[in-house]
């Protein structure tokens, strides 16, 4: 048994738990973390058969929402777009579309790993110290042995529709924020059931003003 | 912008020096040199029978232990794709192939690598001075496109076999990959090893690994049509030919590919003209410098005919030199054939008969040739 072995089946058990998370359930971290430990003995090798071994991102995320400390990476919604945009050129080119395959480049890794460099400085200097430090973590486990390829410690599928299930969830959650508190003016003014139907299906046009900094709607939580 | 002392900088510069630490850059690949020419032997044919071992047998793999024994592998169940098939070594000696025994279960597979494991597929045998490897497929989920590899070590002609570790060759929950046939020796310990996808589209391609088994690069092989189960040969430290199955529709044919950096890339070259019925193929370079080719040469699926082919030429132009088996009435399976020169000079055919067992055939170069026994 190796040490990726045990790394993809841990990955797969806290994957599990992470998902747990999401349920409408009481304390759910602590009811989370109880189903990684579980996941770890009967569902984990399951997933790990499944899924493959998980991406490093994906793992770090899955600990940072387990631990509750996923508001980190709320910020982050520019990157999940990035990943989206990545993802969609490198699958297919990685498995078979036309003569050049990227994924190959993960295994000697040194001209990709010029390219993380300069992404790492462009991070800084947005001061995106969040995905900076989830992508040192991803170059740390590469250097321990964990991948043999550089692309699967910071990109999987899984990750890949987390980060569209992220982008699609944000205008999903300022659009329900909008008519909650729409549907709140209209009560506070007496309106009728058929008004609120009505004017929450065809809004007026000052709520789909455009967004200004501090504007509230802007800083909802991403993942 | 951070000052120089950020913290998640500073971090960031030492995992990526780290990385670059770790990265391997290996030097250019070349084949390793040829084996010394072998003796001239009479003209000789044997044909036998591995001992079965459960009523489905299929995708024989040869290789030479150190002490000179012959070795196969081959997969076994109570059908393909079964949840009991497992991977089954036996060796030959003077007095005949030893009793079976598994050398890879699908609970031990599962148990070594941590992930559910549904049923195991074709493996490929491989001796070299450190030991015996063994490279085989398992399938977690789906059919045969769910395919990934799982490579495993023997330090004691294939008595005992290191846990499996599982080769990540594809960045789609690494599924669609399988081997079918030998390995090439690489000058810098290392193997080539030919593999192919079955996920979207049937391709094959050229795995580069260190000599611990690691993954160094991998290659396309392409073909004029969509192509399965490469089996390559080196004719020189920096040339290869590869012959693949074709895994298109329709009447098929033995497809080809060459490479001239050392399986750096591959370029689809002009296929020889033998029929080929979707069905795998086994390629060796002899001892004399002729390629020796085993195919089914049939169309429509069919193959009740195993047949040997020779080329003079490095795979220019091909002649048929014997036929190992011919059903009459054109029903019966002998296919997936493995092939194997050993060091005394006998060339050694195994393959899968009627899918109920593992036939091995041995004879020499000269009754390839046509000589009379």
């Amino acid at each position: 048994m190796t040490a990726a072995a045990i790394y993809g089946q841990s990955a797969a058990a806290l994957l599990a738990g992470a998902a747990v998370t999401f349920a409408p359930l009481p304390r759910r971290r602590l009811v989370g973390l109880l189903a990684a430990l579980a996941a770890l003995f009967s569902l984990a090798p399951v997933l790990h058969g499944a899924l493959g071994v998980p991406s490093f991102t994906l793992t770090q995320i899955a600990v940072l929402r387990l631990s509750g400390y996923d508001r980190l990476i709320s910020s982050c919604r520019s990157q999940a777009a990035a990943l989206v945009a990545v993802a969609v050129v490198f699958y297919p080119l990685s498995l078979g579309l036309g003569p050049f395959d990227p994924f190959d480049l993960g295994y000697r890794p040194l001209p990709l790993l010029l390219s993380i460099a300069a992404l790492g400085l462009w991070l800084a200097w947005r001061r995106q110290e969040v995905a900076l430090t989830l992508l040192s973590f991803d170059l740390l486990a590469y250097a321990t042995g964990l991948f043999d390829n550089l692309w699967n410690a910071c990109l999987d599928p899984l990750l890949v529709l987390l980060a569209i299930f992220a982008l699609l969830r944000g205008p999903w959650s300022t659009a329900a924020a909008m008519t909650r508190r729409r549907m709140k003016q209209l009560a506070s003014r007496g309106a009728t059931a058929a008004e609120r139907t009505t004017r929450n299906v065809f809004p007026p046009p000052d709520s789909r003003a455009p967004r200004v900094r501090g504007d509230k709607r802007t800083r909802r939580p991403v993942l | 912008m951070n000052s120089p002392g950020s913290p998640a900088l500073a971090f960031f510069a030492l995992a990526l020096a780290a990385a670059v630490w770790r990265a391997p850059a290996p030097a250019a690949p070349s084949f390793a040199a040829a084996p010394a020419a072998s003796p001239e032997l009479p003209a000789a044919f044997a044909l036998e029978k591995l001992p079965a071992v459960a009523p489905y047998a299929h995708s024989a793999s040869l290789a030479e232990l150190a002490d000179g024994r012959l070795a196969a592998v081959w997969y076994a169940g109570s059908r393909e794709a079964a949840g009991d098939v497992a991977i089954w070594f036996s060796a030959r000696d003077g007095s005949g192939w030893s009793a079976p025994r598994t050398a890879a279960t699908r609970a031990a597979t599962a148990a070594a690598t941590r992930a559910y494991v549904s049923f195991l597929g074709n493996p490929v045998l491989y001796a070299e001075k450190g030991g015996l490897h063994l490279w085989y497929g398992s399938v977690g989920f789906g059919g045969w496109s769910g395919s990934s590899i799982n490579h495993s070590v023997s330090l004691d002609g294939g008595d005992s076999w290191s846990p499996a570790e599982k080769l990540v060759a594809s960045p789609f929950l690494n599924i669609s990959t399988a081997v079918r046939a030998t390995p090439v020796a690489l000058a810098d310990g290392g193997v080539g090893l030919p593999v192919y996808h079955e996920l979207f589209a049937n391709r094959a391609e050229w795995l580069r690994l260190s000599a611990d088994g690691r993954i160094l690069g991998k290659a396309r092989m392409p073909s004029e049509r969509p192509g399965l189960q490469p089996a390559a040969a080196a004719l020189d430290g920096r040339r290869a030919l590869a012959l693949l199955r074709d895994g298109g529709s329709g009447d098929g044919r033995v497809m080809a590919d060459a490479t001239v950096d050392g399986g750096l890339s591959w370029q689809a070259s002009a296929s020889p003209p033998i029929a080929n019925p979707n069905a795998s193929v086994a390629l060796l370079r002899l001892a004399s410098g002729r390629l020796l080719l085993a195919a089914n040469p049939l169309t429509g699926g069919a193959r009740y005919e195993l047949a040997l082919f020779l080329s003079e030429d490095e795979g220019e132009t091909w002649t048929q030199a014997r036929v190992v088996e011919d059903d009459p009435e054109r029903k019966a399976e002998y296919s997936y054939p493995s092939l194997l020169q050993t060091r005394d000079g006998r060339i050694h055919l195994a393959y899968s008969w009627r899918s109920q067992t593992i036939a091995h055939a041995v004879f020499s170069e000269a009754w390839l040739k046509g000589d009379a026994l």
